[in-house]
């Protein structure tokens, strides 16, 4: 049953055939349950999860028992070169998704850093005025939507690594990559 | 003895002072190209063949956050090291063909496969410069000392409003951009990088190039292939009215790692500044943020175009994703 997630998620699946499938998991009730769990474990990674959503811990808990495999640490010293490395990978394989949302979630996505401009609203150009926003206002004002976040990183990744021959680009990704420092902290 | 009137003896004596004149001011233009052209090939070649190790700030945003890279270059192969030197040690090493991301503070590392091998650290500037003189004047500047090396300024300045410029700072030595500022059309900086301390050359050990944190630390995220992309052949989606010298260089379809639904993904690019547009179909009764974001120099548009999702995104001007965003069209 889980086979038809791996291999939706690890992109094994035929291109005509995802639509049936994805029918198939919309359908079944423990599919869609395990789905879910997969999609909440990767939440967890990348720290969407909010407090307000309550019981994460228990729900995340319950979903890794339910899915031990998933967050099996890879390991480096055979990797991918013989049966049980491929084994491994394709256990980790299943968190393709995971893995660039995680990524995602490391390359800035910072939520009061990300001034929108929401129904033709001016947007916050002086990193000051953010500040000032954050010491003054709820944390989620000016916040965009979570899934756009995600969206925004990993397009900010795409496109960094597809940028003409301008490494400087590439720069950019990988120093707010592992950049820690976040007006929200 | 004059062999000619008085008055065409003056009027080729004043044409031949203007040609003169001219000579000189297009003999110092030509000078100056040249030196510009000479600099610009040396930040490229230094960008592509030098190892180094140092540290640097990246300024964005009213922060300021320190970094360590290490980079070695041995027989064509590149390895890099990231370090974030500031709150939780967070790094990234990377080969010519994947990138391993430590997050300790999360206890998450992450593998992945590279896209490209294109985009090196801190390489910057095509060779064809000649093409971007269209769109960006040159220009060499002071000396500067950087990281207690002398280094000469190259100021790059957009010709229209289209992007963003840059004032580089090239180590007079080996060529290496030292510190680069990247300003709007007002002149104000938007973000900078500036090394404060670097060792050029040399041997970089195996051991510069570890993780701080072991692998076996932390549960690891990644794929086990590169992705799969694929050139697209039938272009339905088209951009009327490109903004001068950006043209399209890439234009792939893939399954997006994310929702594993198909998205389409163009590179535009003027030879410098690049922008990419995503495409992919907007789902069903789940609305999206539309207008502009932005993230430090990175701005990004979304429009719904016939029932699809259209971001343009890059490290440009505002009004270019907008232009941008404004100017696609699906063609059936």
């Amino acid at each position: 049953m889980t086979n038809t997630i791996s291999d939706i998620i690890d992109q094994q699946i035929d291109k005509t055939d995802l639509a049936t499938r994805l029918k198939e998991l919309g359908s079944d009730h423990e599919l869609t349950k395990t789905w879910r769990n997969y999609h909440l474990i990767g939440d967890v990674i990348r720290g969407d999860v909010m407090a307000a959503h309550g019981c994460v811990i228990e729900r995340v808990d319950k979903a890794l028992d339910a899915e031990p495999l998933v967050v099996a640490p890879v390991d480096f010293s055979i990797h991918d070169k013989d049966e049980k490395s491929s084994e491994v990978w394709k256990s980790a394989g299943l968190f393709a998704v995971a893995a660039s949302l995680a990524l995602v979630a490391v390359v800035s996505l910072k939520p009061n850093q990300t001034a929108v401009e929401p129904a033709g609203q001016v947007i916050a150009t002086a990193a000051t005025q953010q500040v000032n926003q954050l010491g003054n206002q709820p944390a989620q004002a000016n916040v965009i939507s979570t899934s756009f976040e995600d969206e925004f990183g990993q397009m900010l990744v795409e496109h960094g690594e597809f940028s003409a021959s301008s490494g400087l680009n590439g720069l950019i990704s990988y120093s707010k990559l592992v950049s820690n420092q976040t007006l929200d902290q | 003895m004059q062999f000619l009137p008085q008055s065409i003896y003056r009027h080729t004596r004043g044409t031949i002072y203007l040609l003169a004149l001219c000579m000189a001011v297009a003999n110092t233009a030509v000078r100056a190209s040249e030196n510009t052209d000479h600099w610009l090939m040396r930040i490229n070649e230094a960008a592509t063949n030098l190892s180094f190790a140092g540290n640097f700030v990246y300024i964005h945003d009213g922060q300021v956050e320190a970094m360590q890279v290490v980079r070695r270059v041995r027989n064509g192969m590149m390895q890099e090291r990231l370090y974030a030197l500031n709150g939780d040690a967070r790094e990234v090493v990377r080969d010519m063909d994947r990138v391993w991301c430590y997050i300790p503070d999360k206890n998450v590392g992450v593998h992945d496969y590279r896209q490209t091998s294109e985009s090196g650290f801190p390489r910057i500037l095509p060779a064809d410069i000649t093409d971007l003189r269209q769109y960006y004047s040159f220009e060499v500047g002071a000396q500067l000392r950087v990281a207690n090396r002398m280094t000469r300024q190259i100021k790059v300045i957009p010709k229209d409003q289209f992007r963003y410029g840059y004032h580089l700072w090239a180590d007079k030595e080996s060529g290496l951009l030292l510190r680069s500022d990247l300003v709007d059309n007002a002149g104000e900086l938007v973000e900078q990088y500036l090394f404060v301390n670097i060792e050029i050359g040399g041997d970089i050990s195996d051991r510069q190039l570890e993780s701080v944190t072991s692998k076996e630390q932390l549960v690891w995220y990644g794929t086990d292939r590169p992705n799969l992309s694929a050139e697209v052949q039938k272009k339905n989606w088209q951009i009327a009215n490109l903004p001068a010298g950006y043209r399209l260089t890439r234009h792939i379809r893939r399954m997006s790692p994310m929702e594993m639904e198909e998205e389409e993904h163009m590179v535009l690019t003027d030879g410098l500044s690049s922008v990419s547009i995503f495409v992919k179909k907007a789902r069903e009764g789940q609305s999206s943020m539309q207008g502009l974001s932005r993230m430090g120099a990175v701005h990004a548009y979304r429009n719904t175009i016939e029932n699809h999702w259209v971001t343009v995104m890059g490290e440009v001007p505002a009004e270019t994703v907008k232009h941008l965003a404004q100017q696609i069209r699906y063609q059936p």
